[in-house]
């Protein structure tokens, strides 16, 4: 046996050191599996990186009241808001691997985006953090003023090709997902439209206010059945969906990575669950 | 929905790629 381990690890030889490496090894295994047998055994503490009542907070919040129960103990969600989420990401990219404090945040988004709009910053997000599971959705949709001329997409596009920089689009601020979702249109189609902060739009989009053109990911959207996607309006593909997933600090042990993994998978299968979080989402 | 952390690294990668060409051909700078 001694001499498996020992080649297994690159030593040419048995050796007194090779067996005790194989010992520790086999220690450091048993209490592995016995920390993810107590875990956790104190509350869990979750890092939302947008401030509360946004949709990032409501789903989280749904999602961790079940999943306490599935644990058996508290999750304490905390909101870090600020500099388009990379403060919170900072946050639980600097604690310790010690399975207690846990990142919500969006891979498709300001996770992604944080490297490039906060350079300086230097985090490493694919390795400070350790993906846990994906739990959920929501998409975006393209809307105008309910009095703007253009009735398709394709009409928006020829209108703007037209008036470089002249027509404006909204977000909730710069840097923020609806601002580079908008600069990301601007590329695929060949546009200059111009960005300015706006406010959440789906109130105005059911109360007539605005029209959607289109929904910006793969798939129309719950709330918006007769909005077309870009991609049948034709204007290529362009998915802005986002995502909400949970995250770990790099290094946390893969048995805790497990657990948390199948708590998630559990609570997603609860239909209370399931019901709230498929009420459409107001910003 | 449910998936695995592979996927959520496979999107993360993705993006971070993605964002950076269109944040530098934007000049988008938020510090």
């Amino acid at each position: 046996m001694g001499d498996k381990i020992g080649n297994r690890r690159g030593c040419r030889e048995p050796s007194v050191r090779c067996a005790a490496a194989a010992a520790i090894a086999a220690v450091l295994a048993l209490v592995g599996a016995a920390r993810a047998d107590d875990y956790p055994s104190r509350s869990v503490h979750v890092i939302i990186p947008f401030g509360p009542g946004g949709v990032t907070d409501i789903v989280s919040r749904v999602l961790f009241d079940a999943m306490a129960k599935v644990l058996g103990q508290a999750i304490v969600i905390e909101n870090r808001a600020g500099a388009s989420g990379t403060i919170a990401t900072e946050f639980v990219a600097d604690a310790p691997p010690d399975r207690y404090t846990l990142l919500v945040d969006d891979p498709s988004g300001p996770l992604a985006t944080g490297v490039s709009l906060y350079a300086s910053r230097r985090i490493d997000q694919l390795t400070r953090l350790e993906p846990i599971a994906p739990f959920g959705t929501t998409g975006a949709v393209l809307v105008v003023a309910a009095n703007f001329p253009a009735q398709t997409l394709a009409d928006f596009v020829a209108l703007a090709k037209q008036k470089p920089g002249e027509l404006l689009y909204g977000s909730t601020g710069i840097g923020t997902p609806g601002h580079l979702n908008g600069a990301l249109l601007d590329r695929i189609v060949g546009i200059d439209a111009r960005h300015v902060p706006l406010a959440a739009v789906l109130p105005y989009i059911q109360s007539g206010q605005l029209r959607a053109l289109a929904a910006a990911g793969e798939h129309r959207l719950r709330e918006l059945p007769n909005v077309p996607t870009v991609k049948e309006s034709g204007c290529g593909n362009y998915d802005v969906s986002s995502m909400y997933a949970l995250f770990a600090p790099g290094g946390t042990a893969s048995d805790i990575v497990g657990v948390l993994k199948r708590a998630t998978d559990q609570v997603l299968n609860d239909e209370d669950v399931a019901s709230v979080s498929a009420k459409p989402a107001s910003n | 929905m449910t998936g695995s952390a592979e996927l959520v690294s496979e999107i993360l990668k993705a993006r971070i790629d993605q964002w950076a060409g269109v944040i530098n051909a934007a000049g988008i700078s938020a510090e």
